[in-house]
C-alpha cells in the first residue's frame, strides 16, 4: 500500500490554486495511493475539506501541518482526530510572530482556505512562512499529549532540517525521520538507515510533485495506529521513481 | 555609503545588482530568519548564510535592501528570481559571517 504524509495544499505560503484539497485526493487516487496527509505551513485549517475530499475519493487521510519550530526546524506533526490538529494548529498560528500574508491579488502565493468542492471560504491572512514559538522539545511533548506522531521533515536538506539547524538529530526523535525525495536512498551519506526508519514524500507544493516520493508499506495503513506500529516494526520501504 | 557601494567591497561578487540604490541604513549578521525578523534594520543589509527564498521573504518583510552570503554558499535560482522580484540586492563571499560583518562594519563608519 502506497503512502505520501507529506503534501501542502494552497493553504502554505508557496502552494497556488490548483492545489486544491479535492485535486490534491484526486491526483493522489491516480497515483494509486491508499494513505494521504495534508501538512500545510504552520496550519492545519484546510484538514477538514482534506478529510472530506479524501473520503470521497475512498482514501485514508490523516490530519498534519508542518511546523516550523523556533530553532527553524522542519516538523511533521500527524494526528488521526481533525480537532486535535485544528487545536494544535491554532495555537502554533497564534505563536508566529505578526507579519501579513500576500493578497488575493497574488493568487500563487495567498494563503487560501478552501472546502471539499474546490470553492473558497477565505484566506489566513497572517503570514505562513515564519517560525513559529514552540521548540523542538516543546512540540515533541504537545504532539505526544495530542497522540499525534512527530516526524521531522526533509532532514538532508542545507536549510530548515533538524540537522542543518542543530547539527545533529536529538534523542527523543523517531523512530522515523523524513530525507527529501533528492536523497539517495541506496548510498544513505548520513548514515541514517541504521538509526531510524527512513521515510520519504513528495512535499508536493504542486500538482506535478506529487508521486516523486512515496511511501511502500508491507499491510494496509489506514490509521495513525497502524502507522505507528510499522514505523516501529520498519515494515516500510521509502521509494524514489526513476 | 550607499547599498551599491557594497559592490566596492573587496571580494563581494554581486549576483543580483538590480535595486533602488537608496541611503544603507545599517547591517545585521544573523542565521535564524526570526531573529533577522525582529531585529534586522529596515533599509539595511543582511549577512547571513541562509543562500534560500525564505531569507527574501524576511527581508522583504522586514524592508532590507541588500543581503550578502558567505561562505560562498550555493544560490538557488529561485532565490535570485525573489530578489530580483522585491528588489533586494543580492552579494556573495568567501569571508565567514565575522570578516564580512567586519568589511561593511568599516564602510558604514568610514
Amino acid at each position: 500500500m502506497k503512502a505520501d504524509l507529506h503534501i501542502h495544499s494552497c493553504l502554505s505560503p508557496c502552494g497556488g490554486l490548483e492545489m486544491s484539497p479535492r485535486a490534491i485526493a484526486r491526483r493522489a487516487r491516480e497515483l494509486g495511493l491508499g494513505l494521504v496527509a495534508l501538512t500545510d505551513h504552520n496550519s492545519a485549517a484546510n484538514c477538514g475539506a482534506f478529510v472530506e475530499a479524501c473520503r470521497r475519493e475512498g482514501l485514508a487521510a490523516l490530519c498534519g501541518l508542518e511546523v516550523c519550530t523556533r530553532e527553524e526546524a522542519h516538523v511533521l506533526c500527524l494526528f488521526d482526530r481533525l480537532d486535535r490538529a485544528e487545536e494544535f494548529g491554532a495555537a502554533v498560528l497564534a505563536s508566529l510572530p505578526p507579519a501579513p500574508a500576500p493578497g488575493p491579488d497574488e493568487p500563487d502565493r495567498a494563503q487560501w482556505l478552501l472546502n471539499a468542492d474546490d470553492e473558497i471560504e477565505g484566506r489566513v491572512e497572517q503570514y505562513l512562512g515564519l517560525a513559529s514559538a514552540f521548540t523542538l522539545s516543546d512540540l515533541l511533548a504537545r504532539v505526544a499529549q495530542l497522540d499525534g506522531l512527530l516526524i521531522p521533515a526533509h532532514v538532508d536538506r542545507p536549510a530548515f532540517s533538524v540537522i542543518s539547524q542543530l547539527g545533529f538529530i536529538p534523542p527523543g526523535i523517531g523512530p522515523a525521520v523524513e530525507v527529501s525525495f533528492r536523497y539517495n536512498l541506496r548510498a544513505d551519506p548520513l548514515n541514517l538507515q541504521g538509526r531510524y526508519t527512513l521515510l520519504t514524500h513528495s512535499d508536493a507544493h504542486e500538482p506535478e510533485h506529487m508521486g516523486r516520493a512515496y511511501l511502500e508499506f508491507a499491510s494496509e495503513v489506514t490509521t495513525l495506529a497502524a502507522l505507528r506500529k510499522a514505523l516501529a516494526d520498519r515494515a516500510v520501504r521509502a521509494i524514489h521513481p526513476p | 555609503m550607499k547599498v551599491a557601494d557594497l559592490a566596492t567591497l573587496p571580494g563581494l561578487e554581486p549576483l543580483q545588482p538590480d535595486g533602488e540604490d537608496a541611503e544603507l541604513t545599517g547591517a545585521y549578521t544573523s542565521d535564524l530568519l526570526s531573529d533577522v525578523m525582529a531585529h534586522a534594520p529596515a533599509g539595511g543589509v543582511l549577512i547571513t548564510i541562509q543562500a534560500h527564498t525564505n531569507t527574501i521573504a524576511v527581508a522583504s518583510l522586514v524592508g532590507l535592501r541588500a543581503v550578502i552570503l558567505c561562505n560562498r554558499r550555493p544560490v538557488p535560482d529561485d532565490m535570485l528570481a525573489a530578489a530580483r522580484r522585491e528588489h533586494i540586492r543580492i552579494y556573495r563571499t568567501a569571508d565567514h559571517q565575522f570578516q564580512a560583518s567586519i568589511l561593511v562594519h568599516h564602510s558604514l563608519t568610514a
